[in-house]
């Protein structure tokens, strides 16, 4: 009896694969994974010779496979279980918090501040500038990494960007965002910060070039999903994750137009349909564009060009009240002249705004040199 | 294609399984050959021709030693072993050791041979000692000549043991490949062996080596020495569950389709001496080598001089068959001079004191050959041989030691218990069950016979088999699904065994 239920049992699981992959159809994209899934392969005897065919099955069948995103589960669960602290370039931190592995090449990091130096050095002259450095998670709460991983907090890659930007106003909010540690600063499951986290590092921007900012308790908040599973918790999904909640914060009285590189318009600085997606952080100012320009009823009349990356996205949100338009370049998307761009623009302010880990790792900065 | 596939487990073995049971008995050699080269091919597109040639050559190479014999032509039948011995060898020699010749020579004399740009055709090791078995024994007629070439092939071929082992002798399989009989029993423990091989490669044997390829892609200011030895114990725990797993999946897929393959490993590191580890470890290999080479070259029956002789040759080839590099010679020759000297009566010695030393001695060995084993090239090998006594001034300890520590404790621990027979001994004590018939007892009394029943202990003994048997069947299931997990989900899937 128990060996025809082995028999069986294996011979079934095994057969249910394989039916599963001929009759369900093929996904083509997971949201899970935020990726484009490998698709059925084509034959052709030249890669089939070469062994690309073989490989190619494979990678396809191990996206395709049955129950893949509870099979992915299953096994960061198993490893958490026998006290592995990371998986798949994440750490499992304390409270529910992942924690994305930072360990920046040194040589590219410097690569890319002296690229930004070399920018600055041709407009600091005639621009006012200012750079916002986004500490990551583990450079505010240091005690959320596993202990003896080798992974930085950041504060001295900070203090090195400092050195190459003294000459423009260089804001680090690490400090603002530490009085406030108590508070729901960053995502657990998400390698962004929150827009309460935001808040704080523009209040930062605002102390350091004088600007207006209001109250936080005067905007109006609002808690309009409790349930994103951001990108890190997808690099290894644990069952026992705390999902994380989406804090936004309104100003009553502030009117906004967005304007996307391709002349869509949207009235508010949230993409509401967004909040029905996996990655839920694209709610605030519709994710990733390589050019937008932001619009309000600010009164001040000023025009900014923000050079950014993601972590602008919740905080732009409030800068966005003190100028009255605002022109937001992404680097890695943005293929246009940016010369002719700031010389036509009349801007009063430029903006960068970046987090450590993008600063340290992307390749686009290069783009700045026009 | 390796066993620890997707394309294996979920395509490759239930088309297979399908074939095969769907067959007529007279066909299923026939099926078992083609799915064979199938799977080969997967793996080895072109290198297939390869054995189908060996297969070919094989095959007339058997039949003229077995004519011959038959004839009473005995020196013909030696020189038709001679040729097969130069035809397979050659082979060998040509697709695994010809750059290795041609790299040493080049560096010896400063000349400049250019080298075949041809990988390594994988399991040709395998395969040509399997072959070379078959054909040896039929010359000392310790088998019949195989005249159908189906049957031949597809010993050959046999996709389980095919690409890392164990090394299959045809007279182990001689009467089964032309009568077997599969069956449900049989097909059962081939999926609690073949799934028990899976887990032992998939999980363990794949997790622990990640530290070892860890550790040796650190920038060396960031090892220590205690890392250094963290890293050869994994290596030393990722080849045995890695090596013994394949063959665990070999034999299980072998009772799926009838076959009863030998045990290739015995709890190496339970060892108590190098001898005992070499009696334990690779089996198939070692027994290879024993009967194919030592004896006929005189073993230990001619003198002391002699015997050392033949145990250097024996050593310095097994080292080479493991790869066509130096530290695989290193490692052979390591351990011929261990096991020459405790022949020497250094083993007499080693008796004497407490088991426990007996197991460090030998442990610690072995993880020491491991690390040469491991080691990309010699310079590389030294490298990691001083760094881990204290030669290379590295820290005893640092921050990332502690951190793989905690890390990897609770697998390490694991894993070393299940390098012991516990685990097993406890299966067997505690899950598998024994049938219990509960007795149909009368009793005698005054003048009629009284239905009695079973005690209360055997009623109690068998419900305790139905827990068992429930909680074997979860194990089993658990393991298999935790495998797939594990493997659609995996970045570190290495193949050992490409050099072998």
């Amino acid at each position: 009896m128990k060996n025809k239920i082995i028999t069986f049992g294996f011979v079934m699981i095994l057969s249910s694969f394989l039916l599963a992959v001929i009759v369900l159809p093929d996904r083509e994209y997971s949201s899970m994974e935020n990726r484009y899934l490998n698709q059925k392969p084509e034959f052709t005897w030249k890669e089939f010779l070469n062994g690309e065919y073989m490989k190619a099955v494979e990678d396809y069948l191990s996206d395709q496979v049955l129950f893949k995103d509870a099979l992915v589960t299953i096994k960061s669960d198993a490893e958490k279980m026998l006290a592995k602290q990371e998986s798949n370039g994440v750490y499992f931190g304390e409270n529910g918090y992942y924690v994305k592995d930072y360990n920046p090449d040194q040589d590219k990091y410097k690569r890319n501040l002296e690229f930004i130096k070399e920018f600055v050095d041709k407009y600091k002259d005639e621009y006012n500038m200012a750079f916002l450095l986004a500490p990551n998670v583990q450079g505010i709460y240091d005690e959320l990494v596993p202990e003896n991983a080798a992974i930085k907090d950041g504060k001295e890659d900070i203090k090195t960007a400092k050195e190459y930007l003294k000459d423009i106003s260089f804001i680090d909010p690490t400090w603002d965002l530490k009085q406030h540690d108590n508070e729901y600063l960053y995502f657990r499951t998400d390698h962004h910060w929150t827009m309460r986290g935001a808040y704080y590092a523009y209040a930062a921007i605002c102390r350091e070039l004088g600007l207006d900012a209001m109250d936080i308790s005067d905007y109006d908040s609002q808690m309009v999903s409790d349930e994103f599973y951001g990108s890190l918790y997808s690099k290894a999904p644990l069952s026992s994750v705390k999902e994380d909640s989406l804090e936004v914060f309104f100003n009553p009285k502030g009117r906004y137009q967005v304007v996307f590189e391709d002349g869509t318009k949207m009235n508010s600085l949230f993409a509401r349909s967004n909040l029905y997606t996996k990655d839920k952080y694209t709610y605030f100012l519709d994710g990733n564009h390589s050019f937008i320009t932001i619009r309000s009823n600010s009164a001040s009349g000023k025009r900014a060009l923000v050079f950014k990356d993601s972590y602008s996205h919740a905080l732009l949100p409030f800068l966005a009240d003190n100028y009255s338009s605002m022109d937001v370049v992404d680097l890695r998307y943005y293929r246009d002249n940016l010369d002719e761009l700031i010389n036509n623009g009349k801007y009063d302010q430029i903006f960068f705004i970046y987090n450590l880990d993008f600063i340290t790792s992307d390749d686009n900065f290069v783009w700045l040199q026009g | 294609m390796v066993f620890s596939s997707v394309v294996f487990l979920f395509v490759f073995l239930p088309l297979v399984l399908l074939f095969y049971y769907i067959t007529p008995k007279k066909a299923k050699n026939a099926v078992l050959l083609i799915v064979s080269l199938i799977f080969y091919a997967w793996g080895e597109p072109i290198y297939v021709l390869l054995m189908i040639g060996s297969t070919v050559a094989a095959y007339i190479f058997g039949l003229l030693i077995g004519r011959f014999k038959e004839e009473g032509r005995l020196k013909r039948a030696k020189a038709s072993l001679a040729g097969a011995l130069v035809f397979h060898l050659g082979c060998l020699t040509l697709f695994k050791y010809a750059n290795f010749f041609i790299d040493n020579l080049n560096n010896w004399f400063n000349i400049d041979i250019s080298t075949l740009d041809w990988a390594l055709p994988i399991g040709i090791s395998f395969y040509t000692f399997q072959i070379l078995s078959y054909l040896i024994d039929v010359y000392c007629g310790r088998v019949k000549v195989q005249k159908n070439w189906i049957n031949l092939a597809a010993y050959v071929a046999l996709f389980p043991q095919l690409i890392a082992g164990p090394i299959v002798r045809y007279e182990t399989v001689e009467s089964e490949l032309s009568k077997r009989q599969e069956s449900i029993d049989l097909f059962a423990q081939g999926v609690r062996r073949f799934v028990a091989g899976l887990g032992k490669k998939v999980l363990i044997a794949n997790t622990v080596g990640e530290l070892y390829t860890m550790v040796h892609n650190l920038d060396a200011s960031k090892q220590s020495v205690l890392m250094l030895w963290m890293a050869s114990i994994a290596y030393t725990l990722q080849i045995y569950y890695d090596f013994s797993g394949y063959s665990d999946m070999a034999i299980g897929l072998g009772k799926m389709f009838g076959f009863h393959f030998l045990e290739n490993f015995n709890y190496p590191y339970i060892s108590v001496s190098i001898t005992e580890f070499w009696r334990r470890w690779h089996i198939s290999l070692s027994s290879w080598f024993r009967d194919y080479l030592y004896i006929p070259l005189g073993g230990n029956r001619r003198g002391k001089l002699i015997q050392y002789r033949n145990i250097f040759i024996v050593w310095f080839l097994t080292g080479f068959w493991h790869g066509a590099a130096w530290n695989f010679i290193v490692w052979g020759l390591y351990f011929c001079v261990l096991l020459i000297i405790e022949k020497l009566g250094f083993s007499n010695l080693l008796k004497r004191i407490p088991l426990f030393f007996q197991h460090i001695y030998t442990i610690f060995l072995v993880i020491i050959s491991w690390t040469i084993f491991a080691a990309n090239s010699m310079s590389e090998c030294f490298v990691t041989l001083k760094g881990m006594f204290c030669m290379e001034g590295l820290p005893i300890c640092n921050d990332l030691t502690v951190y793989y520590m905690t890390s990897y404790g609770i697998l390490f621990a694991a894993a070393c218990i299940g390098a012991t027979p516990l685990l097993k001994r406890f299966y067997v004590e505690h899950i598998t069950t024994r049938p219990v018939n509960l007795p149909m007892r009368y009793q005698v009394r005054e003048n009629h016979l009284e239905f009695v029943g079973a005690t209360r202990e055997e009623i109690a003994g068998r419900n305790r088999n139905i827990i068992r048997e429930i909680v074997e069947l979860i194990a089993i299931f658990a393991v298999l699904l935790l495998s797939i997990a594990y493997l659609v989900s995996a970045s570190f899937n290495p193949f050992l065994y490409f050099r072998f």
